[in-house]
This record gives C-alpha cells, sequence and structure tokens, in this order.
C-alpha cells in the first residue's frame, strides 16, 4: 500500500471515490438495516411463561339462575341466565382496565374512561369501542371450564336450560 | 489565601492536570475553557446580552441541571432496586423503611423527574416565543422536540418500576394506547412489555430502557444540542441579529459586549444548577413521593390516572378512539412543532393581514367553522377545551386584522405572525387540557370540583 499523501486528486479519481463512497455507504446502510432487523427479532420472545388461562367454575348445577360469577382472580365473569351460561372477560375493551360489576344497576362498569356495559357484555355508554368478550366455555368432567384466553362469538352461550 | 491557593495549584500534580494553572488573567481563563473536555463546548467569551437571565430564563440549562441531578440519584437507586416481581416493590418498601436516605434519595429522583418534564416543556414554549427556532437554529429545534419526546419517555418507562397500583394501571392505559397506532400497534406493545400481559418481561424491559437505553440516548441528544447551540451562533439575539451590516459596524457590534465564558457563563450555570438543586431538595424533604399498593392486575384503582403529563392525552381519550386521541393528534402535534421551521410560514415582518385581508380572514373563518363543527360531532362529546380556544383565537386574529388596530396591544397583535397564533393555540389546549385532567376529573373520570371534591391525582 501506497503510504498517504495529500495530493490532489484527478477528475477521474474524484468520480471512482465518490461512485465507491455511494457503494461503500451502500453496503453499511444495508448491514445496519440488517442488524436493525435481527435485533428487533433477538427482542421478540419465542417462549412466554405467561399463566395458563384454562380453569374449571365448579358444577353448572350448583349455579342458580340469574347468578353473576366474578372471578376476581381470573378476570373473568361467568352468567347464568335461563338457557344457559356464558362468560365474559372482564376486561374494558377501551384501554384495558378491570371492569366492575354492579349488582344494583345489572351491569359493568370501567373505572378508568367511564366505559359502562349490560350484563350481556355490550356498550352502554362510554368509549369502549366494542362488548365484553365473551370467552370459550365447556363442559368437562362434569365441570364448567372457562379458556380465558380463547375469544367466542359474540353471542356463544352454553346451552344448558335450568 | 492566595499563599494557600498558589501551594495548591502551583505544583507538579496539579499542572499535569491543569496546564495553565488556575485562570486568573484573560489567557489563562480562555486555556481553561479551551483545554478542557467538558468546557469546550462552550466558545471562548460569550456576550453579556445572550447570557442574561430574562431572555432565556435559563431553562435549558436548568433541564439539563435535572438531568444531570436524575442520572446521580438514579445510580444510587439502582444499588437496591432489583426489577422483578414482587422484589421490586419490596425494595421501594425497603427504600422508604430501612434505607439511610432512602425516602430522601427516591424524592429528589421523583422530583427532579417531574421538575425536568415541566421545565423543558417550558424551554421550548420560551424558546419558539423568543423566535429563535428559525434559521439556522431549525435543526436545533427540531432536536429539541426530540429531547422533549425523550424526556417523556424516560420519565413514562422511569415511572413502572416501582411496581405499585399507579404504575401498573398508568403503564397498562399507555401500552394499549400504542397498541391502537395502524399495522405496528400490537407489535410493538408486544415488543415493549416481552409478552401479552403486563409482568415481570415488561418490568425488566422498561428497567432497561428507563436505566440504560434513553439516558444514553439523551446524553448525545443533549450534547449535540448544547454543541449546535454553539455552531449556529449562540442564543439568539432577536431579528437584527439577521440583518447585514456594514463590515466597520460588525467589528463594532461584534465585539462591544463579549466577556469571557470563565467566569462569566460558568458561575450563572453554577448558581443556576445550585438553586435548582436547593429547590428540590427542599421539596424532597417536605413531601413524599407516592407509593401505593402492590401491583394488582385484578383490581383496577378509580380513577386510575396516567402521570400528569399524560393526563392531557387520557382526557382526550374521553372524547376520541384510542388511534385519534393516542396516536394520530399527538403524532401530528410533535410531528408539526418539529417542522414549523423548515416552512417560511409568514415570518417574521410580513404582515398576515394587509392586501389579502378579506380573503384571508374568510379562509381563517372558514377553518375555524369547520374544525368547530368536527370537534362538535366527531368525538363522543364535544371537545369543549379544544372549541374554546379556537373560537377565542379565532376571534383575537380577527380583531387583530382591523385596518388601524386602535391599542399598542392591537398593533402588537397585528404583527403576530401565523406560526404564533398556532403554536399558541397548542399550548392553550395542552394546558387546559392536562388541568381538566389533573384537577378537574374524578371517579368514573367524571367531573369533579376540586375545591369541593378533592383532589384525584
Ligand atoms: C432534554 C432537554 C433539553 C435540554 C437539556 C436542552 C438544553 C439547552 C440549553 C442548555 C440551551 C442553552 C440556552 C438555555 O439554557 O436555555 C438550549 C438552547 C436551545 N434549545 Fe434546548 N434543551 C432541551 C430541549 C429542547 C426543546 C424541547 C427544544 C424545542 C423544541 C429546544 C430548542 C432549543 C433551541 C432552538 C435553543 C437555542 C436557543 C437560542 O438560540 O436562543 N431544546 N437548550
Ligand atoms: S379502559 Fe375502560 S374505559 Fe378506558
Amino acid at each position: 500500500m501506497a503510504s498517504p499523501t495529500d495530493t490532489e486528486p484527478t477528475d477521474q479519481e474524484r468520480e471512482r471515490r465518490r461512485f465507491l463512497l455511494l457503494v461503500g455507504s451502500g453496503a453499511l446502510g444495508a448491514v445496519g438495516l440488517g442488524l436493525a432487523a435481527a435485533t428487533l427479532r433477538f427482542i421478540e420472545p419465542n417462549v412466554l411463561f405467561e399463566e395458563d388461562r384454562r380453569f374449571a367454575v365448579g358444577r353448572p348445577e350448583d349455579v342458580p339462575v340469574g347468578t353473576v360469577l366474578v372471578l376476581v382472580r381470573q378476570r373473568v365473569y361467568v352468567v347464568r341466565e335461563e338457557k344457559g351460561f356464558y362468560a365474559l372477560s372482564a376486561v374494558c375493551t377501551h384501554l384495558g382496565c378491570i371492569t366492575r360489576y354492579e349488582a344494583e344497576q345489572k351491569g359493568f362498569f370501567c373505572p378508568c374512561h367511564g366505559s359502562r356495559y349490560a350484563l350481556k357484555g355490550t356498550v352502554t355508554g362510554g368509549p369502549a369501542p366494542a362488548a365484553l368478550v365473551r370467552l370459550h366455555l365447556s363442559i368437562e368432567r362434569e365441570q364448567l371450564v372457562v379458556d380465558a384466553g380463547r375469544p367466542a362469538a359474540s353471542q356463544a352461550l352454553l346451552e344448558l336450560p335450568a | 489565601m492566595s499563599k494557600l491557593l498558589r501551594a495548591l495549584t502551583d505544583n507538579r500534580a496539579f499542572k499535569s492536570l491543569v496546564r495553565h494553572g488556575y485562570p486568573e488573567d484573560a489567557r489563562t481563563r480562555a486555556l481553561a475553557v479551551y483545554s478542557n473536555l467538558f468546557l469546550h463546548i462552550h466558545p471562548l467569551k460569550v456576550r453579556a446580552r445572550a447570557i442574561a437571565f430574562p431572555r432565556t430564563f435559563y431553562l435549558g440549562g436548568l433541564s439539563a441541571a435535572c438531568f444531570f441531578l436524575l442520572t446521580l440519584t438514579g445510580v444510587a437507586l439502582m444499588v437496591f432496586y432489583r426489577p422483578a416481581v414482587p422484589q421490586a416493590y419490596q425494595d421501594m418498601k425497603d427504600l422508604e423503611f430501612v434505607v439511610t436516605l432512602g425516602v430522601f434519595t427516591r424524592n429528589l429522583h421523583r422530583f427532579a423527574a417531574h421538575a425536568m418534564v415541566a421545565l423543558v416543556f417550558l424551554h421550548l414554549v420560551v424558546t419558539f416565543y423568543r423566535g429563535a427556532y428559525r434559521r439556522p437554529r431549525e435543526f436545533n429545534w427540531a432536536l429539541g422536540v426530540a429531547l422533549f419526546v425523550l424526556t417523556i419517555l424516560l420519565s413514562y418507562t422511569g415511572y413502572l418500576l416501582p411496581w405499585d397500583q399507579l404504575a401498573f394501571w398508568a403503564v397498562t392505559v399507555g401500552t394499549k394506547m400504542a397498541a391502537a397506532a395502524p399495522w405496528v400497534g400490537e407489535r410493538l406493545r408486544f415488543l415493549l412489555l416481552g409478552g401479552t400481559q403486563i409482568g415481570e418481561n415488561a418490568l425488566l424491559r422498561f428497567y432497561v430502557l428507563h436505566c440504560v437505553a434513553l439516558p444514553l440516548l439523551a446524553v448525545v441528544g443533549i450534547a449535540v444540542h448544547v454543541w449546535r447551540l454553539r455552531k449556529d451562533g449562540g442564543i439568539y439575539l432577536g431579528p437584527a441579529e439577521n440583518t447585514p451590516l456594514a463590515d466597520s459596524e460588525k467589528k463594532a457590534v461584534d465585539h462591544e459586549d463579549l466577556v469571557s465564558t470563565w467566569p462569566h457563563l460558568l458561575a450563572r450555570e453554577l448558581v443556576a444548577f445550585l438553586g435548582i438543586t436547593l429547590a428540590l431538595v427542599l421539596v424532597s424533604i417536605g413531601f413524599n413521593a407516592p407509593l401505593e399498593a402492590i401491583a394488582d392486575p385484578n383490581l383496577t384503582p378509580n380513577p386510575a390516572k396516567a402521570p400528569w403529563y399524560f393526563l392531557g392525552l387520557q382526557e382526550l381519550l374521553h372524547y376520541y378512539s384510542p388511534l385519534v386521541s393516542g396516536v394520530v393528534l399527538p403524532g401530528l402535534a410533535i410531528a408539526a412543532l418539529a417542522v414549523i421551521p423548515y416552512f417560511d410560514l409568514n415570518l417574521i415582518r410580513a404582515p398576515l393581514w394587509g392586501e389579502q385581508r378579506r380573503s384571508r380572514l374568510a379562509l381563517l373563518w372558514g377553518i375555524t367553522f369547520a374544525g368547530t363543527g368536527w370537534l362538535i360531532f366527531a368525538g363522543a362529546h364535544p371537545v369543549w377545551p379544544l372549541i374554546v380556544p379556537l373560537l377565542v383565537i379565532a376571534i383575537v386574529m380577527s380583531f387583530a386584522a382591523l385596518p388601524s388596530p386602535p391599542t399598542a396591544l392591537g398593533r402588537w397583535l397585528a404583527q403576530r405572525s401565523l406560526p404564533f397564533w398556532i403554536f399558541t393555540w397548542f399550548v392553550v389546549i395542552s394546558v387546559a387540557l392536562t388541568v381538566i385532567g389533573i384537577f378537574f376529573r374524578g371517579p368514573n373520570w367524571d367531573y369533579v370540583l376540586p375545591w369541593r371534591d378533592g383532589v384525584y391525582f
């Protein structure tokens, strides 16, 4: 390699250097983008140690018609009506606060921005964009089982006449 | 005294550190700034007019002082803090009850953080009204907007760390807001939380952001910001700065009020730093940073309020969907702030009114009515905190457009530029929304009167 000097480059050399500069910075830029993508992928967890959201509530025949079970720890409501059962997530569909059951007003109520829901989960007031999410319900070994990780259709009902 | 000072500074060890000895004349004072890595971010000489307190109120410097205090107290707190559930909360309790000066250190850190958010916002406002955002300082202004966002992020990531109810629910609401962003929102929330729930992963990620990633960005950003201040010609001195001068005049003006940085600027910086430190120390002795019950994902407190600087946004959430109030409106506001100086929108000395007075007034009221209509009907309720300032400003602007404004105030208003009015509206609505969110909202986000019902904060 020639020892460094400070002679003025010719026009042709300038042109060549500019070309190399563009190619080189393009390559460096591509490496940068690749690193950024790899970093993004790196910080995305592959395995989540989050709790299993399936749990048993009890035997369905023990729950009288008209009951609203408030399962605080699981953040779920289970409602027994004439025709059967449905389960609602207690998480407000607005920004994720936990709603409360208000027995006198027969509804659920969110303390964060004041959303209100009817017993069926439909919105009756406030900024909530959608009804409370209905959750998957099933009977397993005579037990009523809620899968809080699995949303169900908006009218889902586990039919079980009283 | 001078003998003692000489003994301390006139020896080989001191001179190996500071070659020119203790600065006492013009030459060594210049050298003191010139040869020191940290001080040479300043020029050797500054204008006396530029460093006068009423010009900038030293708000940028005071923000930097808060950042310095936050770094010191933050490192101290790290010694006792584990970002894990439930240890994080236990460590907070330890700081409160068993660590000597633990409460004080935590208080100082918390209050300096609040102060920094407020000071940076005030710095932004004052810089705007002084007109210092214009060319050649437009890049520094845009960088400043980035620093403002960074300051808020620093404060917000710190908010989760105590792992109490306040922290947990503020972050629940905040990250759901981020999730409302189109296309990337859900993924962003997933990456930020390291999962789908706010748990230990989220705590660790917020911790890394708060203690390492964001402070590093802030240090670099602040250093470039202060360096650019110097390269852009120092503190802005008013429109006369941009008027070309004859060469003979130039020399005279240039040297008129130059004073050396050591001691004039450095002494002022020291006093400002000591002043804000003293104030924050007194507040930290007198008041305690809040710590509520340990985070309970099953029980939302009522009302669940975000930190105060987000209560304006939370108030907006009452009217619009999370997408509009949490992403679109703040995004637009930040972008608009950053690009103001890049549009030569009716800057100083081009009267806003004048020849096209009629057509411009028609346009103004067209926009005002359209905007008011949108504000009344697009949200869940009419957004009074935005509508009232809009109407008031449009009315004041129309008075300023009268052919010959009757009073001095009228003449002053007539000379204001378009960015002035837009920015003023922005400041008024941010303050209005925030004040309503802090003082006038209680349980269920219903209106309360703070003097009757107390402050829910
Ligand atoms: C971390 C936050 C910030 C720090 C530590 C900081 C620091 C500083 C300092 C030390 C100065 C010298 C003048 C003074 O002390 O007031 C300054 C000037 C300036 N700052 Fe900031 N600043 C911050 C945020 C901002 C923001 C949010 C803006 C506006 C968007 C901004 C725009 C400017 C401009 C344009 C100047 C030049 C002022 C002039 O020429 O008069 N800075 N800043
Ligand atoms: S989170 Fe329930 S109303 Fe906003």
